[in-house]
């Protein structure tokens, strides 16, 4: 009974070097003893193919060494096929695409793609994940960003649209989670009432800074208590924070959505 | 590519589609050939881009609301969208951007 090749790829980083940039460099082994066969193609009327493979035996088995002729620079189609010695094939080929190795010399980059809010009084638990592995650290300042107009070139004509974003942040803040993680977690502690905060993500990535960074993100600290005793409506000893009572007809209507809590006054 | 004083109907548009590609260039209407593949191997840095811009694009639809948002108000009163910042801070967080510490505030 024939089976289909079972394929090992080595660890992208390791094919970064003299002898491998830029290419696919596979590993394959097969238990029927069959001689595997790699084929690359990058687009279909481009088959650039074949491996310089050579085959060993391992283990009773027969492994295939494979690196591409052509440089591999894009998402690159690989169908492995068996053959016996005959020429013949075995089994059904295998086909599987394959992402480019990452340059170690590039910073690496990553996408917020999820956010979370969560306050407990004047403490902001403010959750968000990434698709990459990463150590986040947030800048955080009071002051919003302002957006300056800034301007580029394009084939020698300038171009004013180009906005530079400014920023300045009075603190710097790291996750949580210790080392590269997928889900990042900032406790926020805000001082007052009334406090806004602005920050802005920026990452490490196996210990080096992330290409990427955050849009920024804002949070106003919210208590009732305080926000109460300040319209002069309650003292602090009638209200507390999780258990706010408010008469029908008050015309005091508290609702959280996201992040914020809308207060509104006056008559529903 | 060629200017134009405006874009044609939407039907002919796209029953042009695959031979003439109309789009707005800076605020002008402007129509070019179809873009194809070159049917090569390009520069390594063009594929590199390439891959990002396609990622980002990918991933756009799955990002959370609050994160649009949050690109929605940094692309507002620019002539940028909220997917050109996400792109510009996906390839590069020191594009455009000036953050200075200032522990006074």
């Amino acid at each position: 009974m024939s089976q289909p090749p079972s394929i090992e790829t080595l660890a992208p980083t390791d094919m970064w070097g003299p002898k491998f940039t830029g290419r696919a460099h596979l590993h394959a082994r097969n238990a029927d003893k069959a001689f595997v066969f790699f084929r690359y193609s990058q687009w279909p009327h481009l088959w650039s193919l074949h491996s310089d493979g050579q085959w060993v035996y391992e283990d009773d088995v027969i492994v295939t060494e494979s690196t591409s002729t052509r440089a591999w620079q894009d998402e690159v189609k690989v169908d492995v096929v068996a053959q016996n010695e005959y020429g013949e094939t075995i089994g059904d080929p295998v086909s599987f695409w394959l992402r480019p190795p990452n340059d170690p010399s590039k910073p690496l980059p990553f996408l917020i793609k999820s956010v979370t809010w969560e306050w407990d009084e004047l403490t902001l638990y403010f959750r968000c994940t990434t698709p990459q592995s990463v150590y986040l650290h947030a800048l955080v300042g009071p002051k919003p960003p302002w957006k300056k107009r800034g301007a580029h070139y394009k084939r020698g004509t300038v171009y004013k649209h180009s906005p530079v974003v400014h920023f300045e942040y009075k603190w710097q803040q790291f996750q949580e989670q210790s080392g590269d993680t997928t889900n990042h977690t900032f406790i926020f502690l805000f001082e007052e009432h009334g406090q806004t905060l602005y920050w802005k993500l920026r990452g490490e990535i196996d210990g080096k800074p992330a290409a990427s960074a955050s849009p920024f993100f804002s949070a106003t600290a919210f208590h009732p208590d305080q926000y109460l005793k300040d319209l002069g409506i309650y003292d602090s000893d009638d209200v507390f924070w999780g258990d706010v009572r408010l008469t029908a007809g008050s015309g005091i209507t508290l609702q959280t959505t996201g992040n914020r809590t809308r207060v509104q006054i006056g008559k529903a | 590519m060629a200017k134009l004083t405006a874009l044609p109907s939407r039907t002919l548009i796209d029953s042009m589609a695959g031979t003439v590609d109309y789009y707005y260039w800076h605020g002008i209407p402007v129509a070019r050939r179809w873009p194809r593949s070159p049917g090569r191997v390009r520069n390594a840095l063009v594929m590199f881009r390439a891959g990002q811009f396609r990622y980002i694009n990918q991933e756009a639809k799955h990002i959370h609301p609050d994160v649009v948002q949050a690109y929605m108000q940094l692309a507002q009163g620019t002539a940028f969208t909220w997917k050109d910042f996400a792109n510009r801070l996906f390839v590069s967080s020191d594009l455009d951007s000036v953050d200075t510490l200032n522990e006074d505030l």
